[in-house]
């Protein structure tokens, strides 16, 4: 295995909700993503799954743990470090898209590069470049209104290139999109994944998940290993049959 | 930070909102152009002020009023004082009903010297000012203010030589005053007429006294001296031991000016004050809808966090947004006080005066409107937790 670019040691996590009290959502979880790797998290809601996402993300921090990033430990930063680093290592792609309105594709992808430091003066044509890359160089000027959801996913998934991060988070990013759509974005991954990019996708939907180089699923807080899958699979029939094979819309764990 | 990436995405989000954006602007745009308008109206107004002071008030000159005031006394201050290189009475005013074939305004009438046209600082431009012989004869002749001449002989109308009624009485028009506005208690000093002060005194009202006088000092360096001199000849002419109430007042030109602009100011601070009523509920205005933009562009928010960005960048960005549109909002403002200002000041007469300190103001306000209403929405936008905002 080749230098992790993720290593969690031993990371936990728990709320205060009004009324419940104390709610442990991660248990002690450790896990590594090597450069390269496209791993899947598997989880039905209320699993953790997005909490972890959250923390994998530098979005929230754990209240106890190590989290190492592109061989960084980032436990200790401060909000303008953590800012910095999701900056210029992590390419984040969720389930709503998160587009901004009235704005261009081109527009959107250049986001990131506003809170860059020391950029060249081109971000015009990275933009464009990392549009092209996922397929849209038809679409450079179209409006985020103007674009199918598979659309705006890709110009959600060129933004998260655009500053050639260390790792891709996809959460739930075909949870909003049909059959044909969601399956074309995972085929982008997957070329992506071969071009060399470490990608990390979080979802409730089995089907997509074995789309990946490995698999992991989470329950109640705890994380099983890739070799673990079959205990994994078994809850997931469950739920399942419980009906959650449809995409779902606003899943959160 | 991309600065330059930031403010143009700004700028976009502005244009694309346009109807937002407008209702945040109108609100900086009426309070400082309220205020640049009140500026330059005032300084404008200031500056005509002190003109027509000096028209009244030349530098160097005094003003005698008083009830019981002579002939006499002027002639004893011009004996005692060398200083004293110019006087000239001013009878009045008394106003009377003017008419000429049907036609009646009413008009203030005033008594005048010869000396009135120099000292008075108020001529003809039509026809002739008063002669000896007019004063000798007390002669019924007058001179008209070109406004009322419009009014009794049409605009195109020549005057001179025709006559009118001053009450009962007809009197031959033999010239037209140089204009002089209106002054500074609102009079239209160009609808005055003006008759030679021996025939007001003698002929029309039988009066002695002849109320005021204006008199000339050589050195106006020392008007504050001579007017204590001149007080003391008044005192001595009219019996009153010092220390007694004098039956008399003594007005310099420096004392009349401060007293024209003391009225300006006070009407400057009002046009001020309203303005910075305006401006204050531009500002909550302002915070207000930012406020519910801020709601409003919480996903956006809670991904710029997530693509990189600090507190201090999104509470800078939103900064940026609401103080470029008041500063955008505060200059078209002052385009439009200033239209509406020279608008009004072609109906009213009164010059409009823009000044750098005034457009600094103007400025100023819009700015400190931009950051005082935008400080709440901008550190509420950076306090929001990423996680809860993109959810």
């Amino acid at each position: 295995m080749t230098r992790p670019m993720i290593k969690l040691t031993g990371i936990s996590k728990s709320y205060h909700r009004p009324g419940e009290g104390e709610l442990q959502v991660l248990k002690e979880v450790d896990f590594e993503v090597a450069e390269g790797e496209f791993v899947a998290i598997l989880g039905p809601s209320g699993s953790g799954k997005s909490t972890l996402m959250n923390i994998l993300g530098l979005l929230d921090t754990a209240d106890s743990g190590e989290y190492e990033l592109a061989g960084r430990n980032v436990s200790g930063m401060s909000a303008a470090e953590l800012a910095k680093t999701r900056n210029s290592t992590i390419g984040f792609v969720f389930q709503q898209f998160h587009l901004l309105p009235r704005t261009t594709a081109t527009e959107n992808v250049e986001l990131p590069l506003v809170y860059s430091h020391g950029q060249p003066g081109d971000a015009r044509k990275r933009a464009i470049d990392a549009l092209c890359r996922v397929g849209l160089e038809e679409r450079l000027t179209h409006f985020s209104g103007e674009l199918s959801g598979g659309q705006q996913q890709r110009v959600a998934i060129a933004r998260a290139l655009i500053n050639n991060p260390a790792i891709i988070l996809a959460d739930e990013p075909t949870g909003n999109l049909d059959q044909v759509a969601g399956g074309q974005i995972m085929n982008l991954f997957r070329e992506l994944n071969q071009a060399g990019s470490t990608i990390l996708l979080i979802t409730h939907d089995e089907q997509l998940a074995k789309k990946a180089g490995r698999m992991v699923t989470i329950n109640d807080g705890c994380l099983s290993a890739g070799n673990q899958l079959r205990a994994g699979r078994d809850v997931y029939v469950q739920h399942d049959a419980a009906g959650a094979s449809e995409p779902q819309s606003g899943v959160s764990a | 930070m991309n600065r330059k990436l930031l403010l143009q995405g700004s700028l976009r989000i502005m244009l694309r909102n346009k109807l937002r954006t407008l209702f945040m602007s109108i609100g900086v745009m009426i309070g400082v152009g309220t205020l640049i308008a009140g500026q330059s109206l005032g300084t404008g107004a200031e500056e005509q002020i002190t003109q027509r002071v000096k028209q009244i008030f030349s530098p160097g000159s005094i003003m005698l009023v008083s009830r019981k005031l002579t002939d006499d006394d002027v002639d004893a201050i011009e004996s005692q004082m060398d200083q004293v290189v110019a006087s000239s009475a001013r009878f009045g005013y008394v106003e009377e009903d003017i008419s000429v074939a049907g036609v009646n305004r009413k008009a203030a009438v005033f008594g005048l010297p010869v000396e009135g046209e120099v000292v008075w600082n108020r001529g003809v431009t039509q026809g002739r000012y008063f002669s000896n012989n007019d004063m000798s004869k007390t002669a019924r002749v007058a001179l008209i203010g070109h406004r009322l001449s419009e009014e009794l002989f049409g605009e195109n109308g020549d005057p001179l030589d025709k006559k009118i009624m001053i009450g009962s009485a007809p009197f031959r028009v033999v010239g037209v005053l140089e204009p002089a506005g209106i002054d500074p208690h609102g009079e239209d000093r160009d609808e005055d007429v003006y008759v030679p002060i021996t025939t007001a005194m003698r002929r029309m009202y039988n009066m002695d006294y002849i109320g005021i006088a204006k008199l000339i000092v050589s050195d106006m360096e020392t008007v504050d001296d001579d007017a204590e001199q001149i007080a003391e000849i008044l005192r001595k002419q009219h019996n009153i031991a010092l220390g007694e109430d004098e039956d008399f007042g003594i007005y310099t030109s420096a004392f009349a000016g401060q007293v024209m602009q003391k009225a300006n100011k006070i009407l400057t601070v009002y046009m001020m004050a309203a303005a910075a009523v305006v401006l204050l509920v531009a500002a909550i205005v302002i915070a207000s809808i930012m406020l519910v933009v801020v709601r409003e562009r919480v996903a956006e928010i809670g991904l710029r966090k997530a693509l990189g960005a600090t507190a201090q960048n999104i509470s800078f960005q939103f900064l940026v947004e609401v103080v470029a549109v008041s500063l955008v909002s505060g200059v078209l403002g002052m385009g439009l006080g200033l239209g509406l200002a020279s608008l009004a000041s072609t109906h009213i007469d009164m010059p409009v005066i823009v000044t750098l300190p005034a457009v600094l103001l103007c400025l100023g306000s819009a700015l400190l409107v931009g950051i005082v209403s935008g400080i709440a929405p901008a550190r509420k936008a950076a306090n929001l937790d990423p996680v809860e905002a993109l959810r």
